[in-house]
């Protein structure tokens, strides 16, 4: 608790979009209220003081809601600003919602902002559609020169999935062409995804040889998108412990997630999810939901990772992976199911700066 | 175990610029207090501190101080 948290807050789970692999695909979710996230915002920030709070707000879509929604949360914020409390807002939009309005207040309140876009638009369009399989391309362009025009800053993330891992030169021609920071994440099987797995699930060794591909060119263009969707892996091979959470030994002590009613889990990966419900933002105190027997639980996975964890190179830089990610192979201490690729990754990208370094 | 390790790699043989001037904003970074987990691709440039956890469903990787761990399904 004495440590910066992120919250992923999801303020709807509901989207105007139909991702072929969305995580979360339930078009039929409420909206957050404006007092649980009061409730969410003042018990979180304020658990101890000159400790950070970022908040990203996630979704589905999270411009739903609509901007007087943040409004009311930045108008609550405000106060514990001035009290020396630190709060940081981002959000994580597929774009389609952005206009003028929305661009100055992100600009306005300091948010800091990442699109969600799978590349060029073909390739992006294979996957990211509205309803009715209309691509999104134009509606996530138009969104993101938007932001460009009232000087938003403002990444890129896309999803990696059997639709375009063949596609991989494309969507770094294009991120480097946009010259944006960018994510490359791996396609989940969980919400709509599980409905169409035999489309969406790269075979083996695809996923890692897309990031490895990356690697290659960076060694060659020095792009620095490319080094940002790289720096998850190059910079703990080299400081020899994780960067992101993905690789955290313990992310629960940095992280939570809470759903648009409110209720709280370990992040915004389990939301929906019954199992690892601490309890509700509205309800008791945060310490309460701290202490809570599933988050301990959670905490003491490092411990039970398999052996073979344990044993492994790369261990103390991944951690067994996502939490979630070995959740879905039947247990939470399950390494992660991506264990093989990232393996691969790691000794890889490790093997080729060795033989640099070493020439 | 990890065969890598930043400190003993040195900068003035590497012969790839991109991965010599990585290696260098880290170690810059490092000695200036900085903690390398916390750093972002453009913080390390400027020497600035990040100031929290990343989360791999988002991008996070703007100029701006965080305040908190990146996420990964977040990027900015």
């Amino acid at each position: 608790m004495n440590q910066p948290i992120t919250v992923v807050i999801k303020p709807t789970r509901d989207c105007n979009l139909r991702c072929k692999y969305c995580s979360v695909g339930d078009p039929q979710s409420s909206y957050m209220t404006k007092e649980t996230a009061k409730c969410a915002i003042e018990k979180i920030s304020t658990r101890v003081p000159d400790v950070a709070t970022k908040f990203i707000w996630h979704g589905g879509e999270p411009l739903l809601p609509g901007i007087e929604f943040y409004q009311e949360v930045v108008k609550i914020e405000k106060p514990l600003i001035a009290e020396g409390y630190k709060i940081q807002n981002t959000i994580q939009t597929n774009g389609t919602l952005i206009n003028p309005s929305w661009a100055n207040f992100f600009k306005e309140n300091n948010f800091g902002v990442g699109l969600s876009i799978d590349g060029p638009k073909e390739v992006n369009n294979r996957t990211r559609v509205f309803e009715g399989d209309i691509g999104a391309f134009d509606s996530i362009e138009r969104g993101s020169k938007i932001l460009a025009e009232y000087g938003v800053k403002h990444g890129y993330l896309a999803v990696i999935s059997k639709h375009n891992v063949q596609s991989i030169d494309e969507i770094i021609d294009f991120m480097k062409e946009n010259k944006k920071t960018y994510k490359l994440v791996g396609v989940s099987p969980i919400g709509r995804a599980k409905e169409a797995l035999e489309d969406l699930m790269m075979e083996d060794g695809n996923f890692s040889n897309s990031q490895l591909r990356l690697f290659d060119r960076w060694l060659n263009e020095g792009d620095e998108g490319q080094k940002s969707a790289l720096w998850k892996y190059m910079v703990p091979l080299l400081i020899g412990k994780p960067i992101e959470c993905l690789f955290y030994k313990d992310c629960q002590q940095s992280f939570i997630g809470i759903d648009s009613n409110g209720d709280v889990y370990p992040c915004g990966r389990f939301c929906g999810g019954g199992e690892f419900l601490y309890g509700n933002i509205t309800q008791g105190s945060f310490n309460e939901i701290w202490n809570h027997p599933l988050r301990k639980k959670l905490t003491e996975r490092p411990m039970n990772l398999p052996k073979e964890c344990k044993k492994c190179d790369y261990g103390e830089i991944c951690n067994g992976g996502c939490p979630m990610q070995g959740y879905l192979t039947g247990d939470i201490n399950n390494k992660d199911y991506n264990c093989k690729e990232y393996k691969k990754i790691f000794s890889t990208i490790e093997k080729k700066i060795l033989d640099i370094v070493r020439k | 175990m990890i065969k890598l390790c930043l400190e003993n790699i040195e900068e003035e043989r590497i012969s790839n610029p991109f991965l010599r001037s990585l290696v260098n904003d880290l170690k810059t970074g490092i000695a200036r207090g900085i903690d390398p987990a916390r750093m972002t691709p453009l913080s390390a440039q400027l020497n600035q501190y990040n100031d929290g956890p990343g989360h791999t469903d988002h991008t996070d990787y703007s100029a701006h101080q965080d305040t908190a761990p990146p996420h990964g399904d977040y990027c900015d």
